[in-house]
């Protein structure tokens, strides 16, 4: 298999992840589709570190955040490169009406996070023990307990869902 | 909402997400190579030119310097070549910091606290430049015009008239430019620093 097919699969399985990562860390459609791209290129740039690499999975969870953080950071109002009218980046539209304001409402309690508990929220949302969220963010599996509790008390403090918008 | 619920809804959602359509093998190479071409295109051009400026002059007074009869001269000139050589390898390796931020190597954890310092390394830096930019202004023109022999012109009041308050004014408001964009810059990294803690 050559590199670029190999690359090509890993972002076809893995699309799904890279999109959760660009709504937990924009709120806007045009600035979650930049970080989307800016995600793909970055992994194809380091492609050949990712085979070295001993757990592949932490590998690209650490890419597509640390792409968020300083993409954002950095961030300023540009065009397009390539426009992605692809289904899944609408998303929004296809789900039912019943869940969509408690994830409207989730998405939005995530996003009043601080840029580290964002990604620890969101790996804990995906089913990640302390431990692995710790191997993956880079801080102490006390570290990510103890900042746990910080942000269950924060999202107990808010009140039931909220009518809020996904994107403008 | 309780932490469990979150999970289901996330779980649930996770799967809808998965049941996309693929994307495209053409529209991911596409994204890929257009990033690409604009990666180089925005390599920092202005930087560059302006340090290549610098040493330019620095390498002028130095080449010209046993020409310099005056002692004050001599000396305005080596602070200049000084300034010259300093001030664009500081900002070019503050760039260079802030850009080499490790995307595929460090934690998030890292990452942050590395970007975060990086960023207000470079502004420090750009406050300094502010300060030497200041004295440049002032020691740069004595030595150059006895090498140009326009020495003459100095002597002149209308030139130092409209010189000094020309200057002050430019440097007055390019360091208040400066100085707000410093604030800001600061304040965030610093605001990001306090978030890892």
């Amino acid at each position: 298999m050559s590199k670029e097919e190999e690359f090509v699969n890993l972002i076809q399985e893995n699309q799904g992840l890279i999109y959760k990562i660009t709504l937990v860390y924009s709120n806007e459609k045009e600035e979650q589709d930049d970080l989307y791209q800016e995600i793909v290129y970055q992994t194809w740039k380091s492609f050949d570190q990712f085979k070295k690499a001993s757990k592949p999975s932490t590998w690209l969870y650490r890419v597509g955040m640390n792409t968020a953080i300083t993409h954002l950071n950095k961030s300023k109002k540009k065009p397009l490169l390539v426009s992605l009218d692809h289904s899944f980046m609408n998303y929004s539209e296809s789900v039912d009406s019943e869940k969509e304001e408690k994830i409207k409402w989730l998405y939005a309690q995530i996003r009043n996070l601080n840029l580290l508990d964002r990604g620890i929220m969101f790996l804990f949302l995906e089913g990640k023990s302390y431990e692995e969220i710790g191997q993956i963010t880079g801080i102490s599996t006390s570290n990510v307990g103890t900042r746990m509790s910080r942000i269950k008390q924060k999202l107990k403090s808010e009140a039931t869902p909220k009518p809020t918008k996904i994107w403008n | 909402m309780e932490l469990e619920e979150m999970q289901s809804l996330w779980a649930d959602l996770s799967q809808k997400i998965e049941k996309q359509d693929k994307i495209q093998k053409e529209l991911l190479m596409e994204i890929t190579k257009q990033k690409f071409r604009n990666k180089l295109n925005g390599i920092r051009l202005p930087e560059i030119i302006g340090s290549i400026i610098c040493y330019g002059y620095a390498i002028y007074f130095m080449i010209r310097f046993s020409e310099l009869e005056l002692w004050y001269n001599q000396l305005f000139a080596l602070l200049t070549i000084a300034i010259m050589i300093v001030l664009p390898t500081a900002s070019l390796a503050s760039i260079k910091a802030m850009r080499s931020v490790k995307i595929h190597g460090d934690a998030p954890a890292e990452m942050l606290d590395k970007f975060a310092k990086s960023k207000i390394r470079f502004w420090k830096v750009q406050k300094y430049g502010m300060v030497l930019g200041a004295v440049l202004l002032i020691t740069i023109m004595p030595p150059i015009n006895e090498l140009q022999g326009t020495s003459e012109m100095m002597s002149r009041p209308i030139f130092w008239m409209l010189y000094i308050p020309g200057g002050l004014l430019f440097m007055v408001l390019f360091s208040r430019w400066v100085y707000n964009r410093y604030k800001r810059v600061i304040l965030a990294s610093e605001n990001m620093l306090t978030e890892l803690e």
